[in-house]
């Protein structure tokens, strides 16, 4: 039922290096996963911030997907605003440097819901910085 | 542009021995159409917190304000004392359970009539109310000078007297010697009515809004717990500290939105609920 697949790909040229995550969200509009992404310098690359971009990957009618990104004081939200298809949310680029990352991935209603998101930590020149995760809630 | 109402409803409710206050505290916001708006509170909780209560409400009707029913106030059994000599008169009104008030009437010798009743008292009260009366025939220096009635002796306390609701009860009182005036002091010792301690119920008044289009969504977060609502009531049990809210819309659609919180202990009664603090404002 529930699942977190931890994939990492070589797919973005021009940052070099992804990360790749899936998922499923259960039946309550409450269902929230939840997790930390962590970012920190390569070498000389710093983390300047982080990238992430959302798909909603249910193919029978599902509610939407949204993920909110907070560091800080800060926080944003992305949702992909159509089920199933090649598209993805927008991509959000939260500048909060080094450090930990909060995201939650939520619907807006009751229904399973499948997704996947890409992320990175980057320099503001785009170059890949260290990512690592770690997973604290999936439900 | 971007307004922040905040109010803190009820921060304290003083509801003395009471434990079983409930406090609620509410926020209202707009969410503008920034892509990837989200507003970003923080609310912190202290005392004995298990855990927060929250509750989101959209379309931009304010959480109506907490309904405090209050007792009505007690009235109190009274007594009404009215001194009279010829065309003079001197009253009182208004005594209440245990206490007592004087009243004077400046008429030289002769015979005075006291008059007391219980006009205007608590009818929901049907005991009789208890009294006692002392007097005192005065002369221009104030010293005691001579008097008697047939209700006690001068400068005496009466025995205890009773008299029903609407009911009126005279004495006649003599005043001899070089009396100036008397004075008279009436206590009514009628047992004090304390109101049955109540829990005051404090009813929400949740707006008729739609809470489920699912336009509007909030999360909140504390130490690796996560919950997400379009509108139903969420509980998170994390205890003390800070919690964090985030309210956003999936469709990017500008909303006005409400929420009312507050930090329960594990019976359900408030805690200490601090308002707000809004960190970004989108």
């Amino acid at each position: 039922m529930k699942r977190f697949l931890f994939l990492m790909l070589m797919s973005l040229p021009i940052c070099g290096f992804a990360h790749d995550l899936s998922g499923d969200l259960g039946e309550s509009a409450s269902a929230t996963d939840y997790m930390m992404i962590y970012c920190s310098a390569d070498g000389s690359i710093t983390a300047d911030k982080l990238y992430f971009q959302l798909s909603n990957d249910s193919l029978s009618p599902a509610p939407l997907v949204s993920a909110q990104i907070a560091k800080n004081n800060f926080a944003t939200n992305v949702t992909d605003l159509i089920n199933g298809d090649a598209n993805s949310s927008r991509v959000a680029e939260v500048a909060g440097g080094e450090g930990a990352y909060r995201v939650t991935i939520n619907k807006n209603g009751v229904g399973k819901a499948s997704y996947s998101f890409v992320y990175h930590c980057e320099s503001n020149e785009g170059e890949h910085a260290e990512t690592t995760d770690s997973t604290l809630q999936n439900n | 542009m971007k307004k922040i109402a905040q109010k803190t409803l009820l921060s304290l409710l003083a509801l003395t021995a009471f434990e079983s206050a409930f406090a609620l505290d509410s926020g209202a916001q707009n969410l503008t159409t920034t892509i990837g708006a989200t507003d970003y509170f923080k609310i912190t909780c202290a005392g004995d917190t298990d855990h927060l209560n929250f509750k989101l409400f959209e379309n931009g009707v304010t959480a109506a304000p907490v309904v405090i029913t209050e007792l009505p106030p007690t009235l109190p059994q009274v007594l009404n004392v009215t001194l009279a000599k010829l065309k003079l008169t001197a009253a009182t009104s208004a005594i209440a359970a245990g206490t007592n008030k004087e009243v004077a009437l400046k008429g030289g010798n002769g015979a005075y009539t006291l008059t007391l009743d219980t006009f205007g008292t608590n009818l929901t009260l049907k005991t009789a109310q208890t009294y006692s009366v002392q007097y005192q025939c005065l002369n221009a220096a104030k010293t005691i000078t001579a008097g008697s009635s047939t209700l006690v002796k001068l400068g005496v306390e009466s025995t205890t007297k009773s008299l029903a609701n609407n009911k009126t009860a005279k004495y006649a009182i003599n005043c001899t010697g070089k009396t100036d005036s008397l004075k008279v002091k009436i206590t009514n010792k009628t047992a004090v009515v304390k109101p049955m301690p109540t829990i005051i119920p404090i009813i929400p008044v949740i707006p008729a809004v739609s809470v489920s289009s699912g336009n509007l969504t909030a999360q909140v977060i504390k130490g690796a717990n996560a919950q997400n609502t379009i509108g139903d009531v969420l509980d998170i049990q994390e205890g003390n500290g800070d919690y964090s809210v985030m309210v956003n819309s999936p469709i990017n659609a500008a909303k006005t939105y409400s929420f009312q919180y507050s930090c329960l202990n594990t019976k359900n009664f408030e805690a200490k609920t601090s308002p707000f603090q809004l960190l970004q404002n989108q």
